[in-house]
């Protein structure tokens, strides 16, 4: 008997990133309740999530009879997720923090057919939304990951992580520059896109007057890095994140300074008001 | 694109889609049974982020339909706005007062508040209300830094039509 991989993703409009973190926690462990549940045997459960799917990856999972109970344990795990706050989007009531659009279920190259939150199970999923509505089609579980990097998608969230730590370090060579990697906002990064392309760009030099608190406070709360030299003062530059592809950079870098100077502005007039 | 060749644009595109288009500032019967689809221009308060901020273009869908997304961001480029080459943030908004009524985000046209999406609870069906800051849509597809700057119609800037107007 031979054994394959087996995959479910549940596919949604943007997730808040806190409802991602607590719903990937959830579909590992509840899997691994229920694979022990239904007597199936695998080797390894893995879920991921990003701001648009949760996936659920368990491997070596039989084929043969035994792997039917597949089509049963994929709903019931969709079923048995709880969420702080979400809401019913079609008739049979299932709720959700936004509307699902799409279950990829797959065992190998089998379909793993069954109903939930108003959908059939299928092997077509989306790729990055940025590329414009592209169905893609999934050959087989095992070629879920590779299939979707094609498609500008890194489920993986450690991949993503990586992938925005790398961006920063090679960022930061290029400009000569440190640039303050912070954790939350990097976790916070973490899902607001399926594929974090870097966005460098600056501010102009006057708002370094305001204390650099400050600045590195409206930083933070747009989502963005700063920048600073060797000594650890503050530059007149910045790092971000975008979702997607590296088109139309001009744009971005462009957009994230006005509204990063927008906000740069209410602090100095605020700031003047009070002294 | 000038100024008003977006709300035209807009008009027709939600036309397109079905929508009962409303003059300017009419609220649009929201307590209406339904099926609705409400499109129109409308002046509202000043934008959070520095922007005039005058004018919104509100859609109410009721019932949402699945494609009520897709069928913004089709709206984009209906505009001229070539998703590809800008970044779009959904930042998750949970509606009024941080209630389970409602559940949405704010989106961010490279960074600046571009449109407020909402889905709010209903008995039957979540209906979807989109409202879309039209200067940041002008703006981007005109390539200036200030409302007042902005081309309305030919000639006529948005500063001539407003002046006297606080920003």
């Amino acid at each position: 008997m031979t054994a394959r991989d087996a995959v479910l993703e549940i596919l949604a409009e943007n997730l808040p990133g806190g409802a991602v973190r607590s719903a990937v926690e959830q579909l590992g462990k509840l899997a691994a309740q229920e694979f022990a549940v239904r007597a199936l045997p695998f080797v390894g459960i893995e879920a991921y999530g990003t701001c648009r799917r949760l996936a659920l990856y368990v491997t070596g999972v039989p084929t043969g009879p035994q792997a039917k109970v597949l089509a049963q344990i994929f709903p019931l795990l969709l079923g048995r997720l709880r969420f702080e706050r979400c809401m019913t989007w079609e008739p049979s009531g299932f709720c959700f923090p936004r509307p699902v659009r799409g279950l990829v279920a797959l065992h190998g190259e089998r379909l793993v057919s069954f109903s939930a939150a108003g959908l059939r199970s299928c092997r077509v999923t989306q790729g990055q939304e940025a590329l414009g509505p592209r169905p893609v089609k999934l050959a087989s579980a095992e070629r879920y990951f590779k299939t979707l990097e094609h498609a500008s998608v890194l489920v993986k969230d450690a991949q993503r992580l990586e992938s925005m730590r790398g961006a920063l370090a090679a960022a930061s060579r290029r400009m000569k520059l440190a640039i303050e990697a912070g954790e939350q906002e990097l976790a916070g990064n973490l899902y607001l896109a399926e594929y974090p392309v870097p966005v460098v760009s600056g501010f102009s030099q006057e708002f370094l007057s305001l204390s650099p608190d400050l600045v590195r406070g409206a930083l933070r709360e747009l989502l963005f890095f700063p920048v600073t030299d060797q000594a650890g003062r503050l530059q007149p530059y910045f790092a971000a994140f975008r979702d997607g592809i590296s088109k139309g950079q001009r744009n971005v870098e462009d957009g994230f300074r006005a509204a990063l100077e927008s906000r740069l502005k209410q602090l100095i007039s605020s700031e003047s008001k009070h002294t | 694109m000038d100024f008003q060749d977006i709300i035209l644009k807009l008009d027709r595109y939600w036309a397109r889609q079905g929508c009962a288009l409303l003059p300017p500032g009419a609220a649009g019967r929201a307590d209406f049974a339904g099926p609705l689809c409400l499109a129109g221009a409308a002046r509202r308060g000043p934008a959070p982020d520095g922007l005039p901020g005058l004018y919104r273009y509100r859609v109410l869908l009721k019932p949402a339909p699945d494609g009520a997304r897709r069928a913004f961001l089709d709206s984009l480029r209906a505009v001229g706005i070539d998703r590809s080459e800008h970044d779009l943030r959904w930042l998750p908004s949970d509606g009024p007062g941080g209630t389970a009524e409602g559940a949405g985000w704010n989106v961010l046209l490279d960074g600046q508040p571009l449109a407020g999406f909402v889905y709010k609870a209903a008995a039957a069906r979540a209906s979807a209300e989109i409202v879309v800051v039209l200067e940041r849509l002008a703006l981007v597809s005109q390539r200036k830094r200030s409302a007042a700057e902005l081309s309305w119609a030919g000639r006529l800037t948005y500063g001539e039509l407003h002046s006297g107007e606080a920003a």
